[in-house]
């Protein structure tokens, strides 16, 4: 890999970062007098210009932008509007049962959609490939909330065998896990599916094949590892959308995490404790990005090749 | 039966073959659900049997017709006793221009904005790459959440501005990456050799011979841009009552999942018909307009 | 002073970014005159720098210099609005006419299109000069609602040059216009060239890497060899004597009647652009080679007969054998 291509990538990076606190503070700023938001309308002229001083409002633009980026580079977040604790404090006791959540979500979304998808592309057009499609799509049109709440409707209501939210004992992952898992093997299916396709089809299996190499063997050795170079970029897709999911099923479920957080922040207009979120979950999908590309041009070298 | 109805008889069941091919039973069902989804959007006001904000505290919960319902509330009331049918039509109404429009506004000022990059590369490219990446870096609900926490008063305007933002960027790649593909071939670089500008060999030359791909990835793109928006509304931090979406009726509905399932599950019906449909819709496109999904 | 040539190129580089942003030259300072009505052959192998050339004087790619004359006024230093109008006296005939034309387009609106471009006529005129234009070089009004790939490579091509020719040029670029086709065509398409340049009292620039070919319409020829001229003068002349022992090597590579002596056979590849040697740049390859041709580059210099060669031992071959 070349050192210009890395460095290059890695400035990337950094501008992305650069542009996502800026993005927080520019979103701050499209707040219509945070003063009155978090004190409420009926505060003083005083309070208003002590809140103000207090969180550096009262200083020019400019300034506070600076001060801004300097103190999200340190990992000052400040303290939530709310409760006045300091807001990395309280996000990252969140994070321990988001990750719980996520683990076994990605474990699962590939043991199934993986082997889904390259079976439904060597078997193409059977069975088993049309009922894989059809939950590919499904999978992708049926929203998270709507799994969650179906889930709920027949285990919880009807039949009454899990509780519905928060975390009781171990029987409170299956819900949630299984239905951020179902949307996230839809994707993986269909990728893994059109990618395995691809490399069944070309020149290269033909050729295997032609040399007497059995069936078996050919897709073992040849077609696998090509098709598993597209799966990395689902990987970076994969990471965004899980997230995203995470966000969605934590409120259906009543989950004590991260996305759970960040919509009652949202909704308490506590921005402080929505740009901790934002920015973690931005630095975090930043390495995430760079990462798959870095794993990418190590793979692939056609893909470095290329960039330079 | 003669040799000539013989012929003519194979002739008819091979074109009904190819009919049968060519539209598919569940993409022509599709395409019908659609269209009775957007006759139904476009005619809502008239169709409604009750005012939007019309309650009646003596008449909550009450069940639609085939929960033993009666047909004064056809669908059902909620939990303040409003119209289950009135609030439905008003959410169809309401998440389908969000959809449409916001898909419709994003890929139009993607594309130009690809085409703009493509064009004069240099800085301004670069710019556009920048943005590109940094939407990348984040999942777009929560950037929708972070600006929603500080956008006061979210209403329908809001949500297709919001979805904009989630579609641009997406045409902007695809417009940029096949702009720049077509400029390296021979009827661009032709059209320059005969004396035209750039952007009229934009609009009149590549704009036709992409737009096929940009039509496939908006019915592609059409269902995720529903499921965005109902889930922010589900989540309850956009559309605010009275006004109704799809997902704020669902979002509302989860609480009387016990008492009132209809509350939550038929807006989450016709989530899930629409994208579905949609689903089927663009895919087939693509693969019948032979282009890449990506 | 007599009338300046139609057309004059003084100097002509073009330079492309080449791996890892090192500068290729892919043309090397080429300088020639064209006159009112001649065909100016310009012929050698691929990466030779042809197609840079033709694309350089009509301002198609970057990184191109020196000064392109037409009338005698220069026009490489123009604004994008002075370009336009000369883009209606100058035309380009692209090699692959499947490209050229735009694919979702019917045939006479793409013959049209310059017209609209250029805002020339009312608009039903426009149709009947396209459709005449179509006629005259043989694609009949059948056609006119094809798509290009409808149609056949030879038909195409005959769009292609309609479409250059609805403006009325002066001057008709030729980028290697018929070696996309069948042989039996191409013969089709170069005689419609040569009756076209007569109807229309064109001004011509052949590129091809096709001897036969450039013989069949040029007046004259330049051979080109890593980006420079190496030889250039008129065309039956340099057929009968070639002076460059390239020139004679492409000659000798192309199947004759009647030859007469030995033929000279080119081993080894040509060099590449990004190193170009010291000294003739055909040195490597060229039998007759001498320690002076590899020390010294010999510049392109005029004969009395009106030929010019860049060689320090021309003819050197033919002596060799008699």
């Amino acid at each position: 890999m070349s050192r210009r291509w890395l460095l290059n990538r890695l400035g990337r990076a950094l501008v992305t970062l650069w542009l996502l606190m800026s993005f927080t503070f520019v979103a701050l700023n499209l707040s219509s007098e945070p003063a009155l938001q978090v004190l409420g309308p009926d505060a003083g002229p005083e309070a208003v210009a002590d809140f103000n001083r207090l969180w550096g409002l009262d200083r020019p633009l400019w300034e506070q932008y600076l001060r801004h980026l300097g103190r999200l580079a340190t990992f000052d977040f400040g303290l939530s509007y709310r409760t006045s604790d300091p807001a990395l404090a309280m996000v990252w006791e969140r994070v321990p049962a988001t990750l719980s959540l996520m683990l076994p979500t990605a474990l699962l979304a590939v043991a199934i959609g993986v082997p889904l998808g390259v079976l439904a592309a060597i078997r193409k057009n059977s069975v088993v490939d049309c009922a894989a499609m059809t939950f590919a799509i499904l999978g992708f049109a049926v929203p998270n909330f709507l799994v969650g709440i179906l889930l709920i409707y027949l285990f919880s209501v009807w039949l009454g065998w899990l509780q519905p939210s928060g975390i009781v004992d171990w029987r409170s992952w299956i819900m949630p896990v299984l239905t951020m898992a179902s949307a996230e093997a839809a994707v993986f299916a269909r990728f893994a599916r059109s990618a395995m396709a691809e490399v069944l089809g070309h020149p290269m299996m033909r050729t295997a094949l032609a040399n007497g190499i059995p069936w078996s063997q050919a897709v073992r050795e040849h077609a696998l590892p090509n098709a598993a170079i597209p799966l990395i970029t689902v990987a970076g897709l994969f990471f965004g959308s899980i997230i995203g999911g995470g966000v969605i099923t934590e409120n259906v479920f009543a989950w004590p995490g991260l996305g759970r957080m960040l919509v009652d922040a949202v909704s308490a207009r506590d921005y402080a404790v929505v740009q901790t979120i934002v920015v973690l979950i931005g630095m975090t999908m930043i390495l995430a990005n760079l990462f798959v590309d870095l794993a990418y041009g190590w793979i692939d070298p056609r893909i470095r090749d290329q960039r330079q | 039966m003669s040799l000539a109805q013989t012929l003519d008889f194979r002739t008819a069941t091979r074109a009904m073959g190819r009919a049968w091919r060519r539209w598919p039973p569940m993409v022509v069902v599709s395409i019908l659900v659609v269209a009775a989804l957007v006759l139904v959007a476009l005619t809502a006001r008239w169709l409604m049997p009750y005012e939007l904000d019309e309650q009646n505290l003596l008449n909550r919960y009450a069940p639609p017709v085939f929960m033993g319902g009666t047909w004064e509330h056809p669908l059902g009331t909620d939990s303040l006793g409003q119209d289950m049918l009135t609030l439905m039509l008003r959410a169809v109404q309401v998440s389908l221009s969000i959809a449409f429009l916001g898909t419709v506004i994003g890929a139009v000022a993607g594309t130009i904005v690809g085409f703009v990059a493509a064009r004069f590369g240099g800085w301004v490219d670069g710019v556009v790459g920048v943005l590109v990446d940094f939407q990348a870096a984040l999942p777009f609900l929560v950037l929708a959440l972070a600006l929603l926490a500080v956008l006061p008063d979210a209403d329908m305007g809001t949500f297709i501005v919001l979805m904009c933002i989630y579609g641009w960027e997406r045409y902007a790649r695809l417009a940029r990456g096949l702009a720049i593909a077509a400029q390296e071939q021979g009827y661009a670089v032709a059209q320059r050799a005969l004396g035209a500008g750039g952007w009229r060999i934009y609009v009149r030359h590549i704009l036709p011979n992409i737009a096929a791909v940009l039509v496939v990835n908006m019915s592609l793109n059409f269902p995720a841009t529903i499921l965005t928006e109902t889930s922010l509304n589900f989540l309850g931090v956009g559309i605010e009552p009275p006004d109704t979406s799809l997902g704020v009726l669902m979002g509302q509905g989860r609480s009387y999942l016990y008492k009132a399932p209809w509350i939550a599950l038929l807006p989450g019906l016709v989530i899930f018909v629409a994208t579905f449909a949609m689903s089927i819709i663009g895919d087939w496109l693509r693969d019948r307009l032979d282009v890449a999904g990506r | 002073m007599a009338d300046p040539p139609r057309l004059s190129v003084r100097d002509a580089r073009v330079t492309y970014r080449g791996r890892g942003g090192r500068p290729v030259r892919a043309l090397d300072g080429v300088s020639f005159d064209v006159a009112p009505g001649e065909t100016l052959g310009i012929v050698g192998e691929s990466g030779c720098g042809k197609s840079s050339l033709a694309k350089m004087m009509v301002g198609l790619v970057r990184g191109g210099e020196g000064e392109v004359r037409f009338d005698g006024a220069r026009i490489d230093n123009q604004d994008a609005a002075a370009w336009k109008t000369l883009r209606r006296r100058i035309q380009y005939v692209f090699q692959d006419p499947l490209g050229a034309l735009d694919p979702r387009m019917p045939v006479l609106a793409q013959v049209r299109e310059p017209l609209d471009i250029h805002d020339l006529g009312a608009a039903r005129e426009r149709r009947a000069r396209a459709a005449a234009l179509l006629e005259s070089v043989g694609v009949g009004p059948h056609l006119h609602d094809s798509a290009p790939v409808e149609i056949s490579g030879g038909q195409r091509q005959r769009v292609v040059l309609a479409r250059a020719l609805v403006l009325e040029p002066e001057v008709l670029l030729c980028d290697e216009p018929v070696s996309a086709l069948d042989v039996s065509i191409q013969a089709q398409i170069l005689g419609l060239l040569a009756e076209l340049r007569d109807a229309f009292g064109l001004t011509m620039l052949f590129i091809s890497h096709d001897l036969a070919v450039i013989r069949h319409v040029s007046h004259r020829v330049a051979v080109l060899y890593l980006g420079r001229v190496v030889e250039i003068g008129d065309v039956d002349d340099i057929f009968a004597r070639p002076a460059h022992p390239y020139t004679r090597a492409l000659l000798d590579a192309a199947p004759r009647i009647g030859r007469r002596g030995p033929r000279l056979r080119l081993e080894g590849e040509t060099p590449s652009p990004e190193a170009r040697p010291t000294g003739c740049a055909f040195a490597g390859r060229c039998p007759a080679a001498r320690p002076r041709c590899v020390e010294q580059d010999p510049a392109l210099t005029a004969r009395a007969d009106g030929r010019a060669v860049a060689c320090y031992f021309p003819h050197v071959i033919d002596e060799a054998a008699a």
